[in-house]
C-alpha cells in the first residue's frame, strides 16, 4: 500500500483530574489510507474519542496533554505544530463529524451561514459565491429543498437532517480525511442507514479517507475496510475488517463478538458477556490491560505488556498467547484459537 | 393470557385542535411466561405504550385486562397499591430512575415495605438476597447510586422492580445505555430471573438483533400503530410489513462479508408527525409499495399465518 494519509505512532495522552492523572491513550498507533475507511472500535472509556481529538489538536490544555507520539498527515507532523498550522489543517484538510450535531452546530446561526463562514475563512470565497456553494453542499448531502433549509436554524431540523448539515460542513473545503465520531449513534436505524450510505457515496466520489469511531460492530461491518480495536487506551488488535470478524486473534475481540446476538436464523445461543470491567486508567496495570477479564490469562499477562505481534500482512494482535512458548488454552472459548498463530521464541 | 390490550389509545392534547396520537388503537396480548419484544424507532409510541400499561399514563380509551381483570383508565393511589405490585417497570436510564439521595437498601426496600411484603427486621437480609440474585455484593446496601457503574445501576433497577415479586415486568430500553459486553450481562440476568421466577416480560428496545435473541414473539410499532406481530424468528427473517422489512434491512449485522453483498436502499424520508395524523396508513408516505387505498383507508390487522399478524393493505 502507498504511504498512508494519516499515520499515528505511539500516541500518548493524559489528563489531570481531581483524582490524579488519567492515562486515556497509552501508545496508540494506526494508519488511514486514501479512499478507505478505518474503524476505531471500543467501549466507553477506551480512548477512541480522545485519540481523534489528539489527531485534530483539540485536546483541551490544561487539563490534557499529548505526552508522546506522532501524528502525521501526508507526512506533516501535527503534534507540537503551531495553532496556525493546525488551523489550516482542521476544517480544511481534515473534516470532522460528531455524535451530537445539536451541540456542535451553533444554535444562533442559520445552517447556511455556518457553512458560508467556513468557506469564506478557508477558501476565501465572496459572500455570494459562498452562499451558492453552501446550497450546493446541502444538496450534495441530499437535503431536500436545500435553498429553504439553508435559512433555517439547527433546532428547526430533525436529528438526521442536522447530521447531514454537519457532514456538509465537514466536506465544505474538500478535505482529504473525514473523522466521524459516532456519527449515527443518536439516530434511528433507518436514518442511520441513510447517513451511512451518504458517507459511502461521498467517499467514492471524493476518494475520502474516513476514520470512523464507533462501538457498534454492525456499523463497522457495513462501513470499514480496516479496523483497530481499542481497549483501555491501547490498540489490542488491528487489521482488515474481514480478518477481524472472521478470524479474530485477540481474546477481547473474540469476547465482544460472543457478547452479540447470533445473526443467523434459529441461532439462539446464549450471549456470553465479558465479566468484570475495564481497568482503572489512573493506575493502569503494567501488563495486559485485559488480563483481569481474560479467560486465558497467564501469569505473565498481569505483569508484562504483550507486544503487537504481526500475524499476517497488516493483521496484528497484542496477546501473549501468540508467543511460541505460551501454554495454549486446553478448553474454553479460546481453545485452538492460537493454533498456527504463534510467533517468535 | 396474562395481559390483554384492546384498542388502547393514548393521546396527548398539545393545544387547541392539536392532538398527539402517541398510541393509536393498539391491540395485542401477552402470554404467561413469555418475553414479548416491542421494537420501533423514536417517536413510535413504544415507551408511551409501556408506561400506559403500568399506569403511569392515563388511558385515553380502550381496555387493558390483567389476568382477566380490567385495569382502571386512570390509576388512583389505591389502584397503584393494588396493581403496581404485579406489574413493574425497569427504566432505560438507571441514573435518572434511582433516587440519588437514597441508599441501595432504601431503594430496594421501599416498595416491599409499602406493600407490607417485608417486615422491618427482615430488610437487610432480603435486600442482601436480591443483591446477590442480581450479582451484587451485600456491601452495596449502604451505598448510593452514584457509586456504581451503569451496568451495576441497571442491576439495582432490576432488583427494585423484581423485589415486589411482580407477574409482569415492562422493560423500557433496559440495555440501550450500556456497553456491548455489559448488555450481554444484563440480558442474561433478565433471562435467568425470568425462568427462575416465572416472570412475563414486555421488552421494549430499538436494537432488533438483541430483541430477537431474547424474545419469543416480536411486535413492531410505527407512529402509534402496531404494524406487525409474530414469532421472533419469523418476523425477523421473513418480515411481511414493508416497514418491518425496511427496518430489518437497515439493521447492520456484524458480518462484513454479508454487509458488503447487501444492497442497502435506505428508506426515504423521515418519520412524520404523530400530531393530528392524516387518515390512511401511517407509513404510506415512505412506503416503497404504497397504493392509492393506503392514503385514505386505515389498514386492518389480519392474521396471515398462525400467530403472525400484519396491518397492511397488501394482505
Amino acid at each position: 500500500m502507498s504511504r498512508p494519509l494519516l499515520e499515528v505512532r505511539d500516541l500518548r495522552v493524559e489528563f489531570d483530574t481531581h483524582g490524579g492523572v488519567v492515562q486515556a491513550v497509552r501508545g496508540v498507533s494506526f494508519e488511514a489510507h486514501r479512499g478507505r475507511t478505518l474503524a476505531l472500535v471500543g467501549e466507553s472509556g477506551c480512548g477512541k474519542s480522545v485519540t481523534v481529538q489528539a489527531v485534530m489538536g483539540l485536546i483541551p490544555r490544561p487539563p490534557g496533554r499529548i505526552t508522546a507520539g506522532s501524528v502525521r498527515l501526508d507526512g506533516t507532523e501535527l503534534v507540537g505544530a503551531s495553532e496556525a498550522v493546525l488551523g489550516r489543517v482542521r476544517g480544511k484538510r481534515i473534516g470532522m463529524i460528531f455524535q451530537d450535531p445539536m451541540t456542535s452546530l451553533n444554535p444562533t446561526m442559520t445552517v447556511g451561514r455556518q457553512i458560508t463562514e467556513t468557506l469564506r475563512r478557508h477558501e476565501g470565497l465572496s459572500d455570494t459565491q459562498a452562499r451558492a456553494r453552501a446550497v450546493e453542499l446541502l444538496g450534495q448531502v441530499r437535503i431536500p429543498e436545500a435553498r429553504t433549509r439553508a435559512d433555517q436554524y439547527p433546532f428547526q431540523l430533525s436529528g438526521g437532517m442536522r447530521q447531514r448539515v454537519m457532514i456538509a460542513l465537514a466536506i465544505a473545503c474538500n478535505p482529504e480525511l473525514l473523522i466521524a465520531d459516532e456519527p449515527t449513534t443518536a439516530l434511528d436505524v433507518t436514518i442511520q442507514a441513510q447517513v451511512l450510505t451518504l458517507l459511502k457515496d461521498l467517499q467514492r466520489e471524493r476518494q475520502l479517507s474516513i476514520v470512523l469511531i464507533t462501538h457498534d460492530l454492525g456499523v463497522v461491518a457495513r462501513m470499514a475496510d480496516d479496523v483497530a480495536v481499542l481497549y483501555a487506551g491501547q490498540v489490542v488488535e488491528s487489521g482488515p475488517a474481514e480478518r477481524l470478524f472472521e478470524a479474530p486473534a485477540h481474546p477481547y475481540t473474540l469476547g465482544l463478538r460472543a457478547a452479540l446476538p447470533d445473526p443467523t436464523e434459529g441461532g439462539r445461543r446464549r450471549l456470553t458477556p465479558i465479566e468484570g470491567a475495564p481497568p482503572d486508567l489512573f493506575s493502569p496495570p503494567p501488563g495486559c490491560a485485559y488480563a483481569e477479564r481474560c479467560p486465558a490469562a497467564m501469569r505473565a499477562c498481569a505483569t508484562r505488556l504483550p507486544p503487537l505481534w504481526e500475524l499476517e500482512e497488516s493483521h496484528r494482535s497484542r496477546c501473549w498467547l501468540h508467543h511460541a512458548l505460551a501454554e495454549q488454552p486446553a478448553e474454553g472459548p479460546l481453545k485452538g484459537l492460537f493454533r498456527g498463530r504463534t510467533l517468535g521464541a | 393470557m396474562i395481559l390483554e390490550v384492546l384498542n388502547l389509545k393514548k393521546h396527548f392534547k398539545l393545544g387547541p385542535g392539536r392532538l398527539l396520537h402517541a398510541v393509536d388503537d393498539v391491540s395485542f396480548a401477552i402470554r404467561e411466561k413469555e418475553i414479548l419484544g416491542l421494537v420501533g424507532e423514536s417517536g413510535c409510541g413504544k415507551s408511551t405504550l409501556g408506561r400506559t400499561l403500568v399506569g403511569l399514563h392515563e388511558k385515553t380509551s380502550g381496555q387493558v385486562r390483567f389476568q382477566g381483570q380490567p385495569l382502571p383508565a386512570r390509576y388512583n393511589d389505591a389502584d397503584f397499591r393494588r396493581f403496581s405490585r404485579h406489574i413493574q417497570m425497569i427504566f432505560q436510564d438507571p441514573s435518572s430512575s434511582l433516587n440519588p439521595r437514597m441508599t441501595v437498601r432504601e431503594i430496594l426496600s421501599e416498595g416491599p415495605r409499602l406493600h407490607g411484603l417485608w417486615k422491618k427486621h427482615e430488610v437487610p437480609s432480603r435486600v442482601g438476597e436480591w443483591l446477590s440474585r442480581v450479582g451484587l455484593g451485600s456491601e452495596a446496601q449502604s451505598r448510593y447510586p452514584h457509586e456504581f457503574s451503569g451496568g451495576q445501576r441497571q442491576r439495582i433497577g432490576i432488583a427494585r422492580a423484581l423485589a415486589l415479586e411482580p407477574r409482569l415486568v415492562v422493560c423500557d430500553e433496559p440495555i440501550s445505555a450500556l456497553d456491548v459486553s455489559v448488555q450481554a450481562q444484563v440480558v442474561n440476568l433478565l433471562e435467568d430471573l425470568k425462568s427462575s421466577l416465572g416472570l412475563t416480560l414486555l421488552f421494549i428496545a430499538h436494537d432488533l438483533s438483541m430483541v430477537r435473541t431474547i424474545s419469543d414473539r416480536m411486535a413492531v410499532m410505527y407512529l402509534g400503530k402496531l404494524v406487525e406481530l409474530g414469532p421472533s424468528d419469523e418476523l425477523f427473517f421473513r418480515p411481511r410489513h414493508p416497514y418491518t422489512q425496511s427496518l430489518i434491512a437497515a439493521n447492520p449485522e456484524p458480518n462484513p462479508r454479508r454487509e458488503r453483498q447487501r444492497v442497502v436502499t435506505p428508506l426515504p424520508g423521515e418519520i412524520s408527525t404523530p400530531v393530528n395524523p392524516k387518515p390512511g396508513c401511517r407509513f404510506a408516505d415512505r412506503c416503497p409499495q404504497v397504493q392509492g387505498v393506503c392514503r385514505s383507508v386505515d389498514p386492518v390487522t389480519r392474521e396471515i399465518a398462525p400467530g403472525h399478524q400484519v396491518a397492511c393493505h397488501l394482505f
